[in-house]
């Protein structure tokens, strides 16, 4: 069979020393920013790329990755003990995570949230190891046509089913893509939008864009919280960890609809662990027999959506291993660390490099396990380091963010950028504008306008191929449907409420 | 029913991405739109600067009767906020990383009226150490500790 042999190739490349080494390091590095809040997979990935020039490209992805999966271990831990999520898909944990902390059973949720979030983890591998390879070799069939439709999927869909309005989605993801036209024009060299700077040639930092717009944005807000976020001094005992065995059988089926419901988000580009989790607590929600329970310490509430980011994760590697396209702004870092190393991401890397995607995937696998023992019994270490007062914490992270930001591309001038950003991030936040299409549009954009040059330029101004050729027909059909969608429960929300008025 | 006041904030959110539509537009034509077949680099700025442009209006339109919400910067945590990010920005590669350091840790710790002063001095040159240990001597960054 095809995938033993290739995951042995896989484990055989995962289990020598430096892998190992740094596969450890990663997850150790995840979980301890996955449960600082306020500082997350981004800003860590984006602060350890200098240190993957040094290693070989197969390790230097294995340890990012580390970090990212790891991070969704932790977040969960800053969710329950404190309210405060440690990432944004840990958002939804708080909900009834917080409350069991409450009721004295924070142990309980904690020992919860690892398992299901390994187990959601372990179903995000076993398909991205049975999809990834078969999508690439569809991949190896797709033109500018069908990149064109499935970034176009991607946008609207993180435009519509993240946020609050999808019209706001949509001008973000405008605003965003013309975010990305900054800088020097790939085809012809003309640069547009630099007014003549220098540093501007290059284009805007992502680095910088997501960091100012999540990680200073965010601190900003807080400022404007008089009672900052303190830990209430009660002691938090974690006396029993053992659930009792009612609780466990309420967390099976939420595991697993989660898994599924995450596997799905994570794997289509636009979309990721965070939808993946609201999206599975709205489900938990909508199915469970006693809806009231949840927001009072429902164990459903923290098993799927903890379940749901960590299969999330995972999968989130699919469209970007296979397809070469990035779901999720992470991923786009990431892609940027392979260019780095000379690799072109895509779907050749499945058959010109099997023994990094396959050693990728073995460390996953191996990743998931050391988190699985590194959580259980360091938790009272992790609840100690979630104690540290939000004042003390915010200038470190401040200064984290300086240094990561700097650190992408040596260039003071982002440091600037990722204030100036801050600023925008804070009055989006005010405004109920969101941050993440607007980031997807920065970086999706520019491909886009190139494979729609492309396509263009092929047909003689023809949109024709966009409909013709199947796959695109699918993935525009599938835009239209997600836009309809929206539009529908946006009308009938507007009926209901002119209706409440008559 | 009362007709519900209009949202000065909302439409002035929405007027902004207007605003970046207009700009859009106009910069593309300082390039070469080409043709639909031979795209310019004009011709997708200018596209987007259309839509943009449309979204905005629309956005006024829709929200222009939401509901307020109190509007309280605190201007005097933002600006120190934003004195340490900037003076780290002029520091770093003129005068070395400790000192930026120290600046942004310091600058920004100020916009919490509750930390206090002895802590905040303790967490700079804990933060400083760590940066140097870290930053320079374990990734290598192109960084100085100190440059006199």
């Amino acid at each position: 069979m095809d995938i033993f042999s290739n995951l042995a190739l896989g484990f055989q490349t995962a289990l020598s020393f430096q892998p190992l080494l740094f596969c450890f390091i990663g997850v150790t590095i995840g979980t301890f920013v996955g449960v600082l809040p306020g500082i997350g997979a981004l800003a860590a990935i984006s602060m350890s790329l200098p240190l993957t020039f040094y290693l070989d490209p197969t390790t230097a992805l294995i340890m990012l990755a580390g970090i990212f999966y790891g991070s969704q271990y932790g977040g969960s831990t800053a969710s329950i003990l404190l309210n405060l999520p440690g990432t944004a898909a840990n958002v939804v944990t708080c909900l009834d995570g917080y409350p069991l902390t409450r009721q004295n059973k924070a142990g309980i949720a904690l020992l919860i949230t690892t398992i299901t979030s390994f187990i959601g983890g372990c179903i995000g591998i076993l398909l991205l190891m049975g999809f990834a390879p078969l999508i690439a070799r569809f991949a190896l069939t797709f033109t500018s046509v069908e990149y064109f439709s499935i970034m176009l999927l991607g946008l609207i869909a993180a435009a519509s089913l993240t946020t609050d309005s999808t019209l706001k989605g949509l001008a973000m993801v405008g605003v965003g893509v013309l975010a990305g036209l900054v800088g020097m024009e790939i085809t012809t060299a003309v640069p547009r939008f630099t007014f003549g700077s220098v540093h501007l040639m290059d284009g805007l930092s992502l680095v910088a864009m997501a960091m100012g717009l999540f990680g200073v944005g965010e601190i900003l807000s807080n400022m404007g919280n008089r009672a900052p976020i303190k830990l209430n001094a009660r002691s938090i005992t974690l006396r029993s960890l053992i659930p009792s065995r009612e609780e466990i059988r309420q967390a099976l089926a939420p595991t697993a609809r989660g898994s599924i419901l995450g596997s799905f988000f994570g794997a289509l580009p636009g979309t990721g662990p965070a939808i993946a989790s609201f999206v599975a607590y709205a489900v938990e929600k909508r199915v469970a027999k006693d809806p009231s329970r949840f927001g009072k310490g429902a164990i459903e509430g923290i098993a799927s959506p903890e379940a749901a980011n960590n299969a999330a994760v995972q999968t989130a590697f699919i469209p970007t291993l296979s397809l070469g396209i990035p779901g999720d702004v992470v991923m786009a870092v990431m892609l940027g660390a392979l260019m780095l190393h000379g690799i072109a991401p895509g779907p050749q890397i499945l058959t010109n490099q099997p023994e990094m995607f396959w050693g990728l995937i073995a460390s996953f696998w191996i990743g998931n396990v050391i988190l699985l023992i590194l959580n259980i019994p360091l938790i009272g270490i992790w609840v100690r380091i979630v104690t540290i007062p939000y004042n003390i914490l915010y200038p470190a992270i401040l200064f984290f963010i300086c240094v990561g930001v700097y650190s992408a591309r040596n260039n003071v001038f982002d440091v600037y950028l990722v204030l100036i950003f801050g600023v925008i991030g804070y009055f989006m936040t005010l405004f109920r504008y969101p941050a993440a299409p607007l980031l997807l549009g920065f970086i999706l954009g520019p491909m886009m306008e190139e494979h729609l040059r492309r396509t263009l330029l092929i047909s003689r101004g023809s949109f024709m191929p966009f409909l013709e050729r199947p796959l695109s027909l699918a993935f525009l059909l599938l835009t239209a449907v997600i836009l309809g969608f929206s539009l529908y429960s946006v009308l009938r929300w507007r009926l209901a409420a002119l209706r409440q008025r008559t | 029913m009362p007709h519900a006041s209009l949202n000065l904030r909302e439409i002035g959110a929405a007027m902004f991405i207007v605003a970046l539509g207009a700009f859009s537009v106009y910069e593309a034509t300082s390039y070469e739109i080409g043709t639909v077949a031979r795209m310019g680099p004009g011709f997708f700025p200018l596209v987007l600067g259309l839509i943009l442009i449309g979204l905005g209006l629309l956005l006024a339109l829709v929200f222009m009767q939401a509901g307020h919400r109190e509007l309280d910067i605190p201007l005097r945590a933002f600006s120190l906020i934003a004195a340490g990010i900037l003076s780290f920005a002029l520091l770093l590669e003129r005068v070395g990383l400790v000192p930026a350091t120290v600046a942004v840790v310091v600058l920004t710790s100020l916009a919490d009226r509750t930390t206090r002063l002895t802590t905040i001095a303790l967490s700079a040159v804990l933060l400083s150490i760590f940066g140097v240990a870290v930053f320079i001597w374990g990734l290598r960054l192109p960084l100085v500790p100190f440059r006199w």
